[in-house]
């Protein structure tokens, strides 16, 4: 029986990896070329932020410890970004989130609906402006377009 | 050796009675007290919810009502894991089987113990006052793949807090 021991646990280990790939079902998320898109300011004449939609959640969220953040496809172009947490309010913990759902249009991304669970929700253009204050702050990378910019001065 | 393999994972619990329960239960508790995410997390089914309605001390309004799934509550059993002091007793079990014994009511009744921090703490020490939680625990638990799990808990917690002088919390 010796002999088979080793192709044995190999074959253990072939089913056990072909099984994990095709029965784990991996968090959805946006496509690459979507996460390097410009987001806009989520106004009327989607002003270019310069920075990606990958730079500005990284920037808000990548140290937010015990939030959750999910995606949720609403189809190929459009997507929700959600980062919940629960926070201790004045009366007791309370549920805190922030949900922003993003529509690819062309090479950039428009931010069309911003939700808090705050009383008053902010409007789109105004939570997408808070958003921008992280990579701001942190001097993040911004998009070719803008660096070319930049660097034409 | 797959057919080994299969039988091995058919023989997981298919019908739940009082002495499972009970001792899905204390295995709940117990990991409760230890503070290991994964191992809180483990217990909690695939679809699994929970709803809380606190009633903080000195609020004479309405309690904060929180329901949030699996994977909320699983981080939030993370940050439990910073506490260096938590002390959990049960006080009561009460355990309803359904007819079919794939499922199960459970009332429980606990006191926790733990400090309370009224900001971000710099060490575990930085709190004032002990809060002590009356909680009323009503959960369901049910079977999958061949665990006992829960599926839901609903509790109602009341805070008391009292100084830590009056009530010094051991650290474990």
């Amino acid at each position: 029986m010796r002999p088979l021991a080793g192709p044995a646990a190999l074959l253990v280990i072939v089913v056990g990896g072909v099984l994990l790939k095709y029965c784990s079902h991996p968090e959805p998320r946006p496509d690459r070329n979507f996460m390097a898109a410009e987001m806009t300011a989520g106004d009327k004449d989607q002003t270019g932020t310069c920075y990606s939609v990958d730079v500005v959640l990284t920037a808000n969220f990548a140290l937010a410890r015990g939030a959750v953040k999910s995606w949720t496809r609403l189809d190929d172009n459009r997507w929700t970004y959600k980062v919940e947490d629960v926070q201790s309010g004045p009366v007791g913990p309370v549920q805190a989130y922030l949900a922003v759902t993003l529509l690819r249009e062309g090479n950039r991304v428009e931010p069309v609906a911003y939700e808090t669970s705050d009383k008053e929700a902010p409007s789109v253009e105004e939570g997408v402006k808070a958003l921008l204050q992280a990579p701001d702050h942190f001097h993040s990378t911004k998009v070719d377009r803008c660096r070319q910019a930049a660097g034409s001065h | 050796m797959i057919a080994g393999a299969w039988s091995l994972t058919a023989c997981g619990t298919r019908h739940l009675d009082d002495a499972r329960v009970t001792a899905f239960i204390d295995k709940a508790d117990n990991a409760a007290r230890k503070r290991f995410a994964p191992g809180i997390c483990a217990l909690r089914g695939k679809t699994f919810t929970a709803h809380q309605t606190f009633h903080a001390e000195g609020n004479r309004g309405e309690p904060a009502e929180l329901t949030i799934d699996r994977k909320l509550f699983c981080s939030e059993a993370g940050k439990f894991s910073h506490l260096e002091q938590y002390v959990l007793e049960r006080k009561s079990i009460e355990i309803k089987l359904a007819d079919d014994l794939k499922s199960a009511d459970v009332n429980a009744v606990y006191t926790e113990k733990l400090p309370y921090y009224e900001a971000p703490p710099t060490t575990a020490s930085d709190y004032r006052d002990v809060q002590v939680l009356e909680t009323i625990d009503h959960s369901r638990v049910g079977i999958e793949g061949g665990d006992i799990v829960f599926l839901s808990t609903d509790a109602d917690i009341t805070q008391t807090l009292v100084p830590k002088s009056d009530m010094p919390l051991p650290y474990d």
